[in-house]
C-alpha cells in the first residue's frame, strides 16, 4: 500500500484538476482532482461576461487578492467555483435573521422578516404595507438576499425623481455589497449608465420614460431583470398613461410592486397597478385586467398589506386635529369680492362656462384663504406662528405642507413669513442634489425648527421621524394623499407621538367642499389643482356649480 | 457611484472554523472528503476536496477502509488547505476518535460532534455538554474536544459560542456535502 502524494494547494487562478494517482491495485489511492477553492473571492458577478472587471467590496476582493497565484481563471475552473460558491452559501433562514452573516444594520422586525420571506418566495408580489412600515428596507433586504443566493443578478428598481437619492442612501446602509448604478442625468450620461454592470440599476419613472422607447435595444428593455421593483406604484394608477405602459412592457423574473396606497379612487385604478405584478417572459404581453371579482380575488392573492396599528402598536400615537379658522378682515373682504366677481364671472359668461371655469376659481379662493392678496396677511399664519413658538420652546420640530409652492400664496410665502424659525424650503422645482442637501441639512442641523414642503415634492417616500409636528396649511382633497405626507414623520424610528393639524378656513370654499366630500366619501384626484379631467368624474356638474349655488348649464353636464 | 463597503467587525478576528466532512463517493468504491471553512457567521471561506478510491473493497475490513480512507483524505486536505482554521469540528459519526487523537496531530483542537445516533465518544476525547446557550437546532449535538477544551475565554472557544449562536454546529456539514455533490456528481455526470 502506498500513501498519496502530497497534493498540491489550488486556487482559483490555479488549474483545476490536480493528478494524485496511486498505484493500482488493491490500495486505496486517492482521486485525480483534489484541489481548494477560495469562497471569499468567488462571488459570481452578473456581468462576469463583460469586458468591464467585475467590482466587488474589498471584504470580497481580499480573499482573491490574497492568493498567490495571479493567472487568469481557466472557464472551467471559474465555473465550478461560482457552482460552488452558491451551493456553499449560508442557508436562507440564516440569511434572514436578525443575526449574521448578513449583518443587517439594524434588526429586523418580524413583520418585515415576514414580509421579506414573501417577497422571496413569489414571483409577483404587491407590498402594500402602510406608509411607514419599512417596504423599502424589505424590498432591499429581499434583493439582498436573492443577489446573495445568486438567485438574482440584476434588478431595475424605478421611484419618483425625489426618492432617487434616499433609495441610493438605504441600498448603501442595508445591502453595501451590492452595486448600484443610478440612471438620471443628460441622456449621455444615461447610456452609460444603463452600461455600467451593476447588481441594481435605479432611475427614476421619468427618466424610463424617456429611455424606454420602440427601440429593442434601448437599455431597459434589451434585457430580462431578474427582479423589478416599482416603488409608489400608485404612480401606474392611470393605464393610460405613457410611464404606466412602460413599466408594464418591461420584461422581468420577478415584479415586487410597493405602495402604500393601493386604492385611491376606484377599482380602475387597482386593476392598473395589478397589471404590472406580474413576471413577464420574453415576446409576452402585460395583462389587461377588468373590474369584477376575479380583480378583487387576484388583488387579494397578490397583495400582502399589514397596518401600523396590527404590526407596530408600539408606534407613538398619531393625533390629527382639524383647525378651524375665521377669515378676518381684509383677507375676509379680498375673499369675498373674489368669490362675488368669480361667481358673477360664471353667470356672465352663460352657456359658455366650463367646469375648468369653476375649478379656476375654487383654486383661486383656496389660495386667498392661505393668504390675503391685498395684504399679504395671513390667518393661518397667525395661527402657525404661535404654535410654532410654543413648539420651539419645548424643543419640537414640524413640517408644514402647502399644495401650492409659490412665493404669494404657497411654500415660498410661507418659508419668508417663518424666517424667525430658520425654516428650509424643500419644493419640486430644486434639482435633486439641491433637495438632498436640504434634507440632510433638516436632519443635522437641529437649529431649523421648520421644514416647509410643497406636497407634492415631499409628500412621498421621505424619511423626516426628526419632526413630530405636522401641519397641513391647505387642504388637500385626497385623504389618502394627506395621510402620505403626515407619514413622512409617522414611520419607523419615531419615538415620540406625532401630531397633525389641518387647517379649513370657516364659511369659505375650503369648508364646502370638505363637507361635500366627507358626505359623499370620495376621493379626489391628486390632480385637482392641474384642473384635471378626473376631478369632473369625481364631482358631478351639479356638485361642482352648487358650491357657489349655481345651476350648471346643459353644456357643462355634458362635457 | 457610490463605493460598496462592510466595516470589519469582531467576529473576524475569531477566524475560521474547518468543517472536515467523509462521504462515500458515487458511482465508485471510494469516499469524498472536503475541508470546509467558514467564518463566525457562517460565511465561507474555503472549500477544499478531494477523494479516494477504494477498489476491490473485498481485500478490505469495513472499518479498516474508512478508517483509512479518512486518515488519507485529512492529510491531504489538511495539506491542500492554504489557511489554517481556528479549530477543526468534524462528525463523530464519520470520524473515529483515532484519527485526530493518535493517526494525525494537529496544532488546532478537534471538535467531534456527536448527533443522535452517532458513536458516543471514547477514551482520549473530553466531552463538553451542549451548553445552555445551545439553540433548538443543535441541542442534540453532543461535543468532545481533542486533545482538551479550550478555555472558556480562548478565541476557539468565542469561536465555537459563534457558532453555536448561529446554529453553524451541524448545517455547515451539509454544505459540504453539498459542494462534493458539486464537485463529483457533476464530474461523474459529465463523464463518458
Amino acid at each position: 500500500m502506498t500513501d498519496p502524494p502530497t497534493p498540491r494547494s489550488l486556487d482559483v487562478a490555479a488549474p483545476l484538476a490536480i493528478a494524485i494517482n496511486l498505484s493500482a491495485g488493491g490500495a486505496p489511492r486517492s482521486g485525480v482532482d483534489g484541489g481548494s477553492v477560495a469562497l471569499g473571492g468567488l462571488r459570481p458577478h452578473p456581468h462576469a461576461a463583460t469586458s468591464r472587471p467585475p467590482r466587488q467590496p474589498p471584504h470580497q476582493r481580499h480573499a482573491a487578492d490574497s492568493a498567490s497565484d495571479t493567472r487568469p481563471p481557466a472557464a472551467g475552473e471559474a465555473g465550478l467555483a461560482r457552482r460552488l460558491a452558491r451551493v456553499l452559501q449560508p442557508p436562507a433562514a440564516l440569511l434572514r435573521a436578525a443575526l449574521e452573516p448578513l449583518a443587517w444594520p439594524a434588526p429586523l422586525f418580524d413583520y418585515q422578516v415576514t414580509g421579506i420571506n414573501a417577497l422571496l418566495s413569489r414571483d409577483a408580489l404587491l407590498l402594500a404595507d402602510d406608509m411607514g412600515l419599512g417596504k423599502t428596507i424589505q424590498a432591499i433586504a429581499a434583493l439582498r438576499i436573492l443577489v446573495r443566493e445568486h438567485r438574482a443578478e440584476s434588478a431595475l428598481l424605478v421611484v419618483p425623481a425625489s426618492l432617487v437619492s434616499q433609495w441610493r442612501r438605504e441600498l448603501r446602509h442595508w445591502a453595501p455589497e451590492l452595486t448600484v448604478s443610478t440612471v438620471r442625468g443628460p441622456a449621455t450620461d444615461r447610456s452609460w449608465q444603463w452600461n455600467t454592470p451593476a447588481h441594481v440599476h435605479l432611475t427614476s419613472y421619468e427618466t424610463l420614460r424617456s429611455d424606454y422607447t420602440e427601440n429593442p435595444r434601448s437599455p431597459p428593455r434589451r434585457r430580462v431583470w431578474d427582479v423589478l421593483i416599482l416603488d409608489e406604484a400608485q404612480k401606474l394608477k392611470n393605464r393610460d398613461t405613457e410611464v404606466s405602459r412602460k413599466c408594464k412592457q418591461l420584461r422581468r423574473r420577478r415584479a415586487w410592486v410597493l405602495t402604500g396606497t393601493p386604492l385611491e379612487n376606484g377599482l380602475d385604478d387597482l386593476a392598473s397597478l395589478l397589471e404590472a405584478v406580474v413576471p413577464l417572459a420574453d415576446g409576452e404581453t402585460p395583462p389587461r385586467l377588468g373590474a369584477g371579482p376575479a380583480l378583487l380575488e387576484r388583488h387579494r392573492s397578490l397583495q400582502l398589506r399589514r397596518r401600523k396599528a396590527d404590526v407596530l402598536p408600539q408606534l407613538p400615537p398619531k393625533t390629527v386635529t382639524r383647525i378651524v379658522l375665521p377669515l378676518e378682515g381684509p383677507q375676509r373682504e379680498s375673499y369675498e369680492r373674489a368669490e362675488r366677481d368669480g361667481v358673477v364671472h360664471l353667470r356672465e359668461t352663460g352657456a359658455a362656462v366650463r367646469i375648468e371655469n369653476v375649478l379656476e376659481l375654487i383654486i383661486r379662493l383656496k389660495q386667498i384663504c392661505n393668504f390675503c392678496p391685498m395684504t399679504g396677511r395671513s390667518v393661518k399664519l397667525d395661527d402657525l406662528r404661535e404654535r410654532l413658538s410654543t413648539l420651539e420652546a419645548e424643543g419640537h420640530r414640524a413640517l408644514v405642507f402647502s399644495q401650492f409652492t409659490d412665493g404669494k400664496y404657497g411654500a415660498r410665502a410661507i418659508e419668508t413669513e417663518l424666517r424667525a424659525s430658520r425654516p428650509l424650503l424643500y419644493t419640486g422645482d430644486l434639482t435633486p442634489a439641491e433637495r438632498d442637501a436640504r434634507i440632510r441639512v433638516f436632519k443635522e442641523q437641529p437649529e431649523h425648527k421648520v421644514l416647509v414642503l410643497s406636497l407634492r415634492a415631499g409628500g412621498q417616500g421621505l424619511n423626516l421621524q426628526d419632526a413630530s409636528y405636522v401641519f397641513h396649511f391647505d387642504r388637500w382633497w385626497n385623504p389618502a394623499v394627506e395621510r402620505q405626507a403626515e407619514d413622512r414623520t409617522h414611520r419607523l424610528g419615531q419615538t415620540v407621538p406625532v401630531h397633525v393639524y389641518a387647517y379649513t378656513v370657516e364659511g369659505t370654499i375650503e369648508e364646502r367642499i370638505d363637507a361635500l366630500l366627507r358626505e359623499k366619501q370620495m376621493l379626489f384626484d391628486d390632480l385637482v389643482d392641474d384642473v384635471s379631467i378626473v376631478l369632473k368624474e369625481r364631482l358631478s356638474a351639479d356638485e361642482l356649480f352648487g358650491l357657489f349655488g349655481l345651476t350648471p348649464p346643459a353644456s357643462a353636464r355634458s362635457s | 457611484m457610490p463605493i460598496p463597503y462592510r466595516e470589519a467587525s469582531d467576529l473576524d478576528a475569531l477566524g475560521a472554523a474547518g468543517y472536515f466532512k467523509v462521504d462515500p463517493a458515487p458511482l465508485v468504491p471510494g469516499y469524498l472528503g472536503a475541508l470546509f471553512l467558514i467564518n463566525a457567521r457562517g460565511e465561507p471561506i474555503e472549500f477544499t476536496y478531494n477523494r479516494i478510491e477504494t477498489p476491490h473493497p473485498f481485500l478490505w475490513r469495513r472499518d479498516d477502509v474508512e478508517q483509512y480512507a479518512a486518515r488519507q483524505l485529512a492529510i491531504s486536505l489538511l495539506s491542500l488547505c492554504p489557511k489554517l482554521p481556528r479549530l477543526i469540528l468534524c462528525l463523530a459519526g464519520e470520524v473515529g476518535d483515532s484519527l485526530f487523537s493518535r493517526d494525525v496531530r494537529l496544532s488546532v483542537p478537534v471538535c467531534r460532534v456527536v448527533r443522535a445516533g452517532d458513536p458516543a465518544p471514547t477514551s482520549g476525547a473530553a466531552p463538553v455538554g451542549a451548553g445552555p446557550e445551545g439553540r433548538s437546532g443543535d441541542m442534540a449535538a453532543d461535543l468532545s474536544w481533542i486533545p482538551a477544551i479550550p478555555a472558556e475565554d480562548s478565541l476557539e472557544a468565542q469561536l465555537l459560542r459563534e457558532l453555536r449562536a448561529h446554529e453553524l454546529l451541524l448545517e455547515p456539514f451539509e454544505r459540504a456535502s453539498a459542494g462534493l455533490r458539486e464537485v463529483y456528481g457533476a464530474r461523474a455526470q459529465a463523464a463518458p
